[in-house]
């Protein structure tokens, strides 16, 4: 081999080790952050349903006037605030009544379609399936949280598995048109989760709470009586 | 795949490129910067184009105009955005970070329209490739990331030329990549133009 061959061929180990190094600081400094910055970049409105229900033949629903706050027994949290607790329940009654269903005014006469129910998560959740709606018993027999309350257990194709932050907002829908007045029997058919909105600092968590609810709602298209 | 798993791998390619280049004979060595631009089904997941886009090639003569080589591309496609999401039963709306990593390592073959000696001003090329292509779909949403990831079969054609410059050639081409679908990821197609330099020896 001939010097000047020795000298190319060290000059293209040189070159390639050169190439290696800037590939590497290229690759390593080309990630892009997240695009989850502050506190409104978390903002997120899960809405789970059943595909299978009736939601077009819904007329009547019963909501209890008060908040349901649960906690993890095994990893108690701060209590939730209930400043914003009648404001939430009027949020979300404008926007039941607004997709076309009436709330029942005697339930002791006239059984509801559905049961409307408001929670609040007060711990960490790690998991939920749209049909996880406890068995919490009807109405007037309002348990609260009761502490052998836990979820079902979830199944999204492998991976799909959700964490709800302290503070999430609950709205639930359990149809009652089949139960006979038999808890165990009432049917979970919509689930909205709003992460981590009642632990939120912002500026205005009022307004906020209100966009959260009605973009529930706005997001579930299927919801609504027919005329 | 992480950062780190992905580093790994264009390590390995560069120095068994390296050393390819060294060793060989009447072989091109390509790099290039490929920005990419997702089409069909992979637009309606990330509409946004990227220019994290790079491709290394080697290849070897089986006669002056012919060569079958192998490549290694790293592609990262990323967007934020916000919407309604469609999810297993049911919705999810709130801003998003939606990531696809794409790295193929194919074993290619292309076609010259001139031969290389005596050193001609310019060289068309065409041909393609087939192999593996390493998909990864993320979706962070909120505090939920949805992931998707495997190896699959692909294919890609390309488009080129090679221009004379005072070290060697440089290039510039249009590929096409179109990864076929299974259990786990969607088909997932893009294009990409790009420019690079090639070392011919």
């Amino acid at each position: 081999m001939k010097s000047t061959d020795v000298r190319l061929t060290g000059l293209k180990a040189l070159g390639a080790l050169l190439l290696v190094s800037a590939g590497v600081a290229l690759l390593a400094s080309c990630t892009p952050e997240t695009g989850l910055k502050t506190t409104d970049d978390y903002d997120v409105v899960v809405t789970l349903y059943d595909k299978e229900a009736d939601y077009a033949s819904i007329r009547t629903y019963l909501m209890p006037d008060s908040i349901v706050h649960f906690e993890d027994p095994q990893s108690p949290g701060q209590p939730l605030s209930r400043d914003y607790d009648d404001l939430i329940l009027e949020r979300v009654e404008y926007n039941l009544q607004a997709v076309g269903y009436r709330k029942e005014t005697d339930p002791e006469e006239n059984d509801p379609d559905i049961i409307v129910m408001v929670s609040a998560t007060s711990s960490q959740w790690q998991a939920l399936n749209y049909s996880w709606l406890p068995r919490w018993g009807w109405w007037g027999q309002w348990p609260g949280a009761s502490s052998d309350w836990y979820f079902q257990s979830p199944y999204y194709g492998g991976a799909r598995v959700y964490s709800f932050s302290t503070g999430t907002l609950l709205i639930d829908i359990g149809d009652v048109r089949d139960s006979d007045g038999d808890p165990d029997d009432m049917d979970g058919i919509w689930t909205a989760a709003m992460n981590g909105v009642l632990t939120d600092e912002s500026a205005n968590p009022a307004q906020r709470l209100v966009d959260f609810i009605d973009r529930a709602f706005y997001q579930s298209p299927y919801l609504g009586a027919e005329d | 795949m992480n950062c780190g798993r992905t580093i790994s791998l264009l390590v390995i390619a560069m120095l068994l490129l390296g050393a390819s280049a060294a060793v060989g004979q009447s072989a091109l060595t390509s790099l290039s910067w490929d920005p990419s631009f997702t089409t069909g089904q992979t637009r309606d997941f990330i509409g946004k184009s990227t220019w994290r886009s790079f491709g290394m090639d080697v290849k070897g003569f089986i006669t002056p105009q012919f060569t079958m080589g192998a490549s290694f591309d790293w592609r990262l496609f990323n967007e934020v955005t916000d919407g309604i999401i469609e999810i297993e039963d049911g919705h999810a709306s709130g801003t998003q970070t939606r990531r696809l990593y794409a790295i193929p390592v194919l074993i290619t073959s292309h076609y010259y329209l001139r031969s290389f000696k005596g050193y001609p001003n310019y060289i068309p090329y065409f041909g393609g490739g087939a192999g593996a292509y390493w998909i990864e779909e993320k979706l962070e949403i909120g505090v939920y990331t949805m992931k998707q990831k495997a190896w699959n079969f692909g294919l890609c054609v390309e488009l080129g030329t090679l221009f004379q410059f005072s070290y060697g050639y440089a290039l510039l081409r249009f590929k096409y990549n179109y990864v076929f679908e299974s259990d786990d990821v969607a088909p997932v197609s893009w294009w990409s133009a790009g420019i690079g330099i090639v070392d011919t020896h």
